[in-house]
């Protein structure tokens, strides 16, 4: 699957119901909109970004905040892919998601090559 | 028209079409059908029945899929109506049992109960074949010819609601279909296509 870390987040429930529970053996290529900007910002994933209420700053692509805890939340192992060195890591989650039956996601925090 | 006079045409039309049936529908359809390719979709994704039987569909296209969903699920759904339409899947048969009510959390009115056109959605979608039906006779008379027109294709029927309770999966419930996980059920689906 293709999708953009907005469209993970939209499509929570049916990864729950029926990826999760049927045993999908699914990989998940998420585009990490927002992530570049994090640092630059001085903003995070952890918990301080929550406590701070950085979801509210407009300078601050909240969808990248919540991207690694909802993961973390709905027990997905993932993997950030920085750049194309990294690409053995979408081979590593084939295996993991098969192994596992289950979803794994492999988040695009880098420019890649297409 | 009550759930058996909508489902039952449709139990003597399967054929060896796959049925996935959602909310409402799933015990009623186990009353009439015990067949390998039933499936309930069912402890599953919440609105999104005709998204897997599309998928079905689309991975099946010499087998002829029906979907029995709610106007509920419909509703939560909408977009679906297009990609199954933008994706030409002529072997899939939608289903929209209104009944007006969120039945199995306990009859809560549907937004635009009664006013809302499903299969003028379903035709301003793409569906080339979009009937609906509140008459019990009408629809069993129409149906082999709605079956025989070019789908994809989506039969609205009116049907008063009953007091169907929540659904789960075990050992317990009376469906033979609701028994086993959604992950046993899938694998025996997949398994029932492969002819295995």
């Amino acid at each position: 699957m293709l999708v953009q870390n907005t469209g993970l987040l939209e499509s929570g429930d049916a990864i729950r119901g029926t990826v999760v529970r049927m045993k999908v053996p699914l990989v998940c290529l998420v585009t990490y909109r927002g992530y570049a900007g994090l640092a630059a910002a001085g903003s995070g994933t952890g918990p301080a970004a929550q406590e701070r209420n950085d979801l509210v700053r407009s300078d601050i692509d909240s969808a990248a905040i919540l991207t690694e805890p909802t993961l973390q939340a709905w027990r997905i192992p993932y993997r950030l892919l920085h750049d194309d060195a990294d690409r053995t890591l979408v081979r590593e989650a084939f295996a993991l998601a098969d192994r596992r039956q289950q979803p794994v996601a492999v988040l695009l925090a880098g420019p890649t090559t297409p | 028209m009550t759930a058996v006079e909508a489902l039952g045409p449709l139990a003597r039309a399967r054929g060896d079409a796959v049925v996935v049936t959602t909310m409402s529908a799933v015990r009623p359809w186990a009353e009439l059908s015990d067949h390998p390719l039933d499936f309930a979709s069912a402890d599953s994704a919440m609105g999104h029945a005709a998204d897997l039987a599309l998928g079905i569909a689309l991975a099946r296209p010499r087998r002829r899929v029906f979907c029995v969903n709610g106007d509920g699920s419909m509703l939560m759904t909408l977009g679906t109506l297009v990609t199954i339409a933008a994706a030409g899947a002529s072997n899939l048969l939608l289903v929209v049992l209104q009944n007006g009510v969120y039945e199995v959390t306990g009859n809560q009115p549907v937004p635009g109960a009664g006013q809302v056109d499903y299969p003028a959605m379903a035709r301003a979608a793409g569906f080339p074949t979009a009937r609906s039906f509140a008459d019990a006779a009408s629809y069993a008379e129409a149906l082999p010819a709605v079956l025989a027109a070019p789908g994809p294709t989506c039969i609205s029927l009116s049907v008063a609601h009953g007091g169907e309770q929540p659904l789960s999966r075990g050992a317990g419930e009376r469906a033979a279909y609701l028994r086993p996980s959604l992950a046993e059920s899938a694998r025996a689906l997949r398994r029932a296509l492969a002819g295995r």
